[in-house]
């Protein structure tokens, strides 16, 4: 469904972004793991076309990455990305006017679900309640790639739980969730696929299970060994 | 491309007001002096108040005419600093991850800034049209009233009704096209330096200094291209041959600095 193919990204004079490439399936939810800095986002937004790679290729089901695929990926960045002007409501009337797969009465509905005012304006929301607008605004699409930069940033332990629960529940068989953290322990249990990076550069990545039973660790146990200080890891 | 525009009105609605609020304001100071010199002139007072009342008239038209060069320079600086802002803010993602090409979001930026300077030209225009007569009905000036104004102009220039209206568009559209193709060589000077510069201090100084260099060579062109002697024309005709060469010059800007933000924006520009 998505591959991604001996992809470089250059800046300046140091790869965010190291020759990596990467297959995923359809209707996996895979954890993008690393530290802050590890390239994490840059691929994210190769992926979603708001970058382009200084070599390789990336396709998502067999289509270059670009205004094309745009229509079917929602990526919600880790920042607030909103205009100043906007309400939770401007925000969904936005993306109704740009999504054709938007869903406006589901994504009304999830904010009433979370106790948000569709009229409050975003830019005065604390982060834990601007992040349950940015996950409803993009769950509330219906594409075939969904991905989360680091979603579980910045807020509460209550948003936090609300947050992965969010994801369990808009799994779908025909979609792929990426979902990148370095807080490891809260995806353990419900990923599918695990993509280690570091550096820009693919350490190991796989179906989760067969990882756990491979390396005979826990995913958390892997990340703890792979990005542990002087650690080495045998992929 | 339509949607685009849309919310670049959208975005740019509190300034747009501002600018119409201090306009509104400014037409109501005139109307207000020109009631009051009206009354003196009326009186066929020659005092102090009178002289006063006749300052404050042409002071308060005088800022009107200043309004209306702040309101051109202020849609320029609201539509170039738009979209620098766009390309260095975290607000980018939200319009660049949408389907929409890059070539459609430029052109949406500078469809906007264009339609908002012909829509406050037309405004200005309109109160100038009206404010004239009354100022100088005030003063108690002669004023024969636009059709022997427009006689003059098609007697002078030896043309009927439609000519004289046509020549009339004819400038105007040179005048917007050159302003137009100005707003596009900032947009290609700023996309130019988040090109090479992006993240990086400064970025912003370089934008305005490769913005004035590529101004001072646009007009260098227009110079070569433009015969400047044939400025001094015997009809309207000849000044529109003339011209035909800056308009092409212009449109040529326009459209190449479309295509290159808009390449930029696709293959080299990191948000």
């Amino acid at each position: 469904m998505l591959e991604i193919d001996h992809v470089t990204k250059r800046y300046g004079g140091k790869n965010a972004v190291d020759d990596l490439s990467l297959s995923l399936e359809a209707g996996r939810l895979v954890a993008l793991l690393g530290p802050n800095g590890s390239g994490k986002t840059t691929l994210m937004k190769m992926i979603a076309a708001l970058a382009s790679p200084t070599a390789g290729s990336i396709r998502l089901d067999g289509v270059p990455v670009g205004l094309q695929t745009k229509a079917q990926v929602a990526y919600m960045p880790t920042e607030s990305y909103f205009y100043g002007y906007m309400s939770a409501r401007d925000a969904g009337r936005y993306y109704r006017d740009f999504f054709a797969d938007f869903d406006m009465e589901r994504y009304l509905l999830s904010l009433e679900r979370e106790k948000l005012d569709p009229g409050a304006k975003i830019r005065t929301m604390s982060s834990g309640m601007m992040a349950k607008v940015k996950l409803a605004l993009t769950f509330a699409r219906a594409c075939r790639l969904v991905m989360l930069d680091e979603p579980l940033n910045g807020i509460d332990i209550v948003a936090r739980e609300r947050t992965l629960a969010a994801i369990a529940e808009n799994r779908g068989a025909n979609r792929t969730m990426i979902v990148s953290s370095h807080l490891v322990d809260e995806l353990e249990t419900m990923i599918d696929d695990a993509v280690f990076i570091r550096d820009g550069a693919l350490v190991v990545a796989g179906d989760a299970k067969t990882l756990r039973e491979k390396h005979g660790m826990s995913i958390v146990e892997m990340y703890m060994k792979i990005y542990g200080e002087g650690a080495a890891f045998d992929a | 491309m339509l949607k685009l525009i849309k919310y670049e009105f959208r975005k740019n609605r509190s300034l747009l007001l501002v600018i119409l609020g201090i306009i509104a304001a400014l037409e109501a100071y005139f109307l207000f002096r020109a009631y009051a010199a009206a009354h003196y002139n009326a009186l066929n007072s020659l005092s102090e108040s009178s002289n006063r009342a006749e300052i404050h008239l042409i002071v308060a038209m005088s800022l009107l005419v200043a309004a209306s060069f702040g309101t051109a320079l202020a849609v320029f600086i609201m539509g170039v600093s738009g979209y620098s802002r766009e390309l260095n803010q975290k607000t980018s993602y939200l319009l660049f991850m949408t389907p929409q090409s890059t070539f459609a979001i430029v052109g949406a930026k500078i469809l906007f800034t264009l339609i908002t300077g012909v829509v406050f030209a037309a405004l200005l225009a309109g109160l100038a049209a009206v404010d004239y007569p009354l100022m100088m009905d005030s003063l108690g000036a002669e004023w024969r009233g636009y059709y022997n104004l427009l006689d003059w102009f098609m007697t002078q220039n030896e043309l009927n009704l439609t000519g004289a209206l046509l020549t009339i568009a004819f400038f105007v559209c040179v005048v917007f096209l050159s302003i137009i193709a100005t707003v596009s060589i900032a947009f290609f000077a700023i996309t130019l330096s988040a090109t090479f510069m992006r993240g990086k201090k400064g970025h912003a100084v370089v934008s305005v200094l490769l913005f004035a260099a590529l101004v001072f060579a646009n007009s260098r062109l227009t110079g070569l291209l433009v015969d400047r002697d044939a400025y001094i024309l015997e009809s309207v005709a000849d000044m529109v041959r003339v011209l035909i060469p800056q308009m092409i010059q212009d449109a040529a800007v326009l459209a190449l600095s479309l295509f290159a933000c808009a390449w930029m924006l696709k293959k080299r520009v990191d948000l």
